[in-house]
């Protein structure tokens, strides 16, 4: 009885993100069709764009890595019920060290990668600890310190670069890494490299963490009420401190496996943040780990639809973000069909209730 | 009348879904903005049919055996070289329009992305793709080999024709240097003459965000500026990006505060915060950056603060290019490196009334000399891509 | 150093604080009421870019500002309805409306009027400048003080008319009340809700101020991201003054400190990204201290 009304539960969740979807592909729809010239072919184009070549369609996998890194390191941040966006300085920070040892240190094959990984995520990993250390020593808030942080990490991590690496033909980017730090393609013809396959480990792991470790019961007690956590034994602080730890190693890790997967040298010239992103992905995942890269997957499908459609036409990509904004405003919502909900827990009852008066007679 | 009426009332739509779906009781603030929003659809429609006219005249002359022309860059309104190159494939439909097919793709400014729109581009069929940028470097060296048979034009950016085979790839580099240079020389009369808001001899350089490309304006500048008076001191700053008008204006109005009068602007976008910075004060001027920004200015309250402008035309070299194609491809030599400077009207700064009138002829006169210097070799501008960050410096300094 | 003698350099930070300012006075409201307005940042966008086209597209000022005041209002009222009516989570309603503001902005601009990044094709209209009869005569004085746009004496009159407002009104005291507890501001019949509401609609209004501040004040156009964080740099601010709205223009002025000195400082040669650090580190460094002292000051009563 227990588990079939837990089943129903699910059910609402899926609907309500699909009605969420589809509300806010609708919205964007009606858009195209008034600003577009030729809406069919824009519409066209952003749904199936990505589809339309096999470099398209591998670009929605490229641009999912980085993406499910930040969504599950936001996942595990998130759910102690702090809200740092250390993320960002974690990812970015973490590329600039990747790109160092990628550019200075010679190694042979594959341990370059290895150090240049591990580095990365030891990086992540300290950064995003730094405002939830903050919090406890002093009580000023992770979020402000976490938000300044990532304009500091941005100016100081490309300063650092330029100091060190910059390329004089160019006077932006780095010196080119050496050729064992890279990740290496996975798929001709397509930029698709094998940062996929740490993903899908890392996915695996994370699943198996939050959804079925006594960590991740932990964390959720804590996340969910802090106080009933510390009468149940659980070490608050501890536990807290290692979800930042995780949530920045994650980071790190993907910042790392962008920047030897997808370039060849430094290049992020303007600061990343991703941290907006992986709320978002957290999010329309429902929380859930495994459900993650879908939506991750979503997310870039859209966003590489966008661009295929605005490389045609007079229909301008950043209509991905007013989909986006809308699509999390009614995810966030609580009442949003809470109506439907309510009928439906009503007519439950009442069911149950003609159940029982039949059973009683 | 119709299509602008359409934008308008997108936005319109948009706003009044969000609202009804949530019910928002917001509505008086609706209404006005709707207000608003009428009272701003008569210039709307007036803009959009414009360019529909421009648009049903393209597709008219659609028709033919035509090469196809097509130019990926990331955002065409970037007020810069981006911008330009823009320009010079609209010159190219409009003036050459019985030849040429002209197909522009904004590729957005995430570039992990621009190398799909390349494919995409030489899937489509194009016989000649442009694209801008050092950010290319990388694309124009393995994209083409897969595609002999379609032309490749890359400007700003010489490519390593050694990686393999690059018979189809042209790489297009511009002599910025020199147009610097003369911007340089201009700089260094102006801060001295009788119209500079003070007699300290200091200028001012604002850069979008410092590369290769910015700085072999600023080397040229600096050695300009110091031929006609090494004693001339140089502020330089740089915005962070390209498109922070306030930063700009902040920056320029630093280097006023410590004595500029005369800042020139390599910024894109947020170059015109340097020229409004220096429209708010008396005798204080501004150097255009790309194309000639009195004309582009013009009607404006900013125009008469540029004296002149530090031109570097990729529309011209690019149209130059296609013409020079159009009647006989042999004449274009592709698998090579090409440079386009003065002869071409491709670099050099605008000589106009506002000039004559901030230096004086006596000072124009001595620029038109540099200016035969340089194109007889008597004088030798330094490039940056062949400096370290260290050396420079050492120019800015003049030490 | 030598330029903290250069008058025009206190102008400059005077100039850099009137946006942050406005954006702290907003955060200061809301979190009074106990809300967190995260969307500072969308509103500021939302109305820098509605002024620009409203000016714009009618050639009035005041048509503009009523206009992107408007516009920031109903989107901050947007954020209020989704966090009270839907139950929405603070956060992420707030990143929800900085995201589609972002990018919407962008569309809005380039669909209206077909420029991409910025509105350079709309000649806009902007708040004038103003010289102060009195102080403008004082020399020194009148250098720093006087000559400012508008815009920046109005965000300082607020700045005070707000500390009044909260510390001597009832309005204030409401809140206030709402903002310590919502429970104990029900039971003696405020109707929390309503305050709330309020609260967050003089938070629109004035984040509209500063977003305007930055696309018709100090240059007359608007630029993709010209915001640039200020939405974000309020919040450190706010959380810096402790529900003072006197202590939120120091802080403010703090940040104008800090960015005055890393635009003055790139004449002298400095690396421009490790100046740009400078208003950034200041403030967490400020933040943090402050905060500490909050918490041993906190402690310290507790003990009594």
């Amino acid at each position: 009885m227990k588990t079939a009304g837990k089943k129903k539960f699910e059910w609402y969740g899926i609907i309500r993100v699909t009605a969420a979807i589809l509300i806010s592909l609708f919205i964007a729809a009606a858009i195209i069709f008034v600003v577009a010239d030729d809406p069919m072919t824009a519409l066209y184009k952003f749904l199936l764009g990505p589809f339309s070549t096999k470099r398209n369609f591998f670009n929605v996998i490229e641009t999912m890595i980085p993406l499910v890194f930040c969504g599950l390191a936001i996942n595990v941040m998130h759910k102690s019920g702090l809200f740092s966006m250390a993320a960002d300085s974690s990812f970015y920070f973490s590329g600039v060290v990747a790109a160092s040892i990628a550019i200075a240190c010679p190694m042979p094959n594959i341990v370059h990668q290895i150090v240049i990984l591990a580095a990365a995520m030891a990086v992540g990993g300290l950064i995003s600890v730094i405002p939830i250390f903050i919090k406890r020593k002093t009580g000023a808030s992770e979020m402000v310190v976490s938000l300044m942080m990532n304009y500091i990490f941005f100016n100081f991590g490309y300063w650092l670069i330029r100091k060190n690496f910059l390329d004089p033909t160019n006077g932006s980017f780095s010196t080119p890494f050496q050729k064992t730090a890279t990740l290496g393609k996975m798929i001709k013809g397509t930029n698709t490299h094998y940062g996929l396959l740490i993903m899908v480990a890392v996915v695996i792991f994370m699943w198996i963490l939050m959804d079925k470790s006594k960590f991740g019961r932990e964390l959720k007690l804590t996340g969910s009420n802090e106080n009933f956590a510390r009468y149940a034994g659980i070490k608050v602080t501890k536990v807290v401190f290692l979800s930042q730890l995780i949530g920045g190693m994650l980071a790190g890790l993907g910042g790392g496996v962008e920047m030897i997967g997808m370039y060849k040298k430094f290049q992020w010239i303007t600061s990343v943040s991703y941290v907006w992103d992986g709320i978002l992905i957290n999010l329309l995942a429902g929380t859930r780990p495994l459900m993650i890269p879908v939506s991750a997957f979503f997310i870039s499908y859209i966003r590489i639809g966008a661009l295929v459609m605005s490389r045609g036409g007079d229909v301008d990509s950043e209509i991905v973000s007013i989909i986006q904004g809308i699509m999390i405003l009614l995810i966030a919502s609580e009442r949003f069909l809470y109506q439907m909900k309510k009928r439906k827990e009503e007519r439950e009852a009442l069911q149950n209730q003609s159940l029982e008066a039949e059973g009683a007679n | 009348m119709k299509n602008g009426f359409k934008k308008v009332s997108a936005m319109a739509l948009a706003v009044a879904m969000i609202l009804s779906m949530t019910a928002c009781g917001g509505s008086k603030q609706a209404e006005t903005t709707a207000a608003a929003t009428k009272a701003a659809e008569t210039t709307a429609a007036a803009k959009a049919e414009e360019t529909k006219a421009a648009e049903t005249e393209a597709a008219k002359a659609a028709d033919g055996e035509k090469l196809k022309l097509t130019l990926c860059i990331g955002r065409k309104n970037d007020l810069s070289f981006q911008q330009s190159a823009y320009e010079g494939a609209m010159r190219v439909q409009d003036e050459l329009g019985d030849k040429y097919e002209v197909n522009v793709v904004e590729m957005g400014d995430d570039t992990t992305k621009w190398q799909a729109a390349f494919y995409d581009a030489a899937d489509s069929g194009a016989d000649i793709i442009v694209g801008t940028g050092f950010q290319n470097k990388e694309n124009f060296e393995t994209i083409p080999q897969e595609y002999p048979d379609t032309k490749f034009i890359l400007f700003d950016q010489d490519v390593d024709y050694s990686v393999g085979d690059l018979e189809n790839v042209m790489g297009v580099l511009f002599d910025s240097n020199q147009s610097g240079f003369l911007a340089g020389a201009v700089a260094a009369y102006y801060t001295v003459s009788e119209n500079a808001a003070n007699p300290d001899k200091t200028v001012g350089f604002v850069g979008g965000v410092e590369s290769t490309t910015i700085n072999n304006f600023l080397v040229g500048f600096a050695e300009g500026m110091h031929y006609v008076d090494p004693e001339t001191k140089l502020l330089t700053a740089f915005v962070g990006d390209f498109m922070d008008t306030a930063k700009a204006k902040d920056l320029a109005n630093a280097q006023i505060s410590e004595g500029a009068d005369i800042i020139f602007q390599v910024a894109g976008g947020a170059g015109n915060g340097v020229i409004e910075a220096a429209a708010e004060k008396d005798g204080v001027m501004a150097i255009g950056v790309d194309s000639d920004q009195y004309k582009t200015l013009e009607g404006t309250n900013l125009q008469s603060s540029v004296i002149t402008s530090s031109l570097k035309r990729l529309d011209n070299a690019l149209f130059k290019i296609c013409s020079d194609y159009a009647k006989d491809p042999a004449s274009v030599a592709f698998g090579e490196t090409a440079t386009y400077g003065l002869e071409d009207d491709a670099v050099g700064i605008v000589f106009n009334d506002n000039l004559t009138k901030s230096i004086g002829e006596e000072n124009v006169a001595k620029v038109e000399e540099i200016l035969s210097k340089i194109q007889s070799g008597e004088i030798v501008v330094s490039e940056a891509a062949k400096l370290s960050a260290d050396e420079i410096a050492a120019i800015v300094n003049n030490k | 150093m030598n330029f903290f003698t250069n008058l025009d350099f206190w102008f400059t930070v005077l100039r850099c604080t009137t946006p942050v300012l406005f954006a702290t006075m907003a955060a200061l409201i809301a979190s009074q009421s106990g809300l967190l307005n995260l969307g500072l940042e969308g509103a500021m966008t939302i109305a820098a870019l509605c002024g620009v086209l409203g000016s714009g597209f009618t050639g009035s000022l005041f048509v503009g500002a009523i206009t992107g005041i408007a516009a920031g209002t109903v989107y901050t009222m947007l954020l209020a309805y989704f966090i009270q009516h839907f139950k929405a989570n603070q956060v992420i309603t707030g990143v929800a409306l900085n995201l589609a503001a972002g990018g919407g902005s962008v569309f809005c601009l380039y669909s209206l009027t077909g420029d991409k990044n910025a509105s350079n094709s709309l000649a806009s209209a902007a708040f004038p400048a103003l010289k102060i009869p009195v102080i403008d005569g004082i020399p020194g004085l009148g250098d720093i003080l006087s000559g400012h746009n508008c815009l920046t004496y109005v965000a300082f009159l607020v700045a005070i008319l707000l500390f009044i407002v909260l510390n001597k009104t009832d309005f204030g005291v409401h809140i206030r009340a709402v903002g310590e507890s919502e429970e104990a501001a029900r039971s003696v019949g405020i109707n929390v809700e309503k305050v709330r509401y309020q609260a967050m609609f003089i938070s629109g209004v004035l984040a509209s101020l500063g977003g305007m501040y930055l696309s018709m004040g100090y240059v007359n156009r608007f630029t993709a991201s010209m915001v640039a964080g200020r939405g974000y740099i309020a919040l450190a601010t706010n959380a810096m003054a402790a529900g003072s709205a006197l202590l939120g223009m120091v802080s403010s002025i703090l940040y104008g400190f800090g960015s005055g000195i890393s635009i003055y400082l790139q004449n002298n040669n400095v690396d421009p990204y490790l100046i740009t650090i400078i208003p950034y580190a200041s403030i967490i460094v400020f933040y943090v201290i402050f905060s500490f002292y909050y918490k041993v000051k906190r402690r310290s009563e507790e003990t009594l």
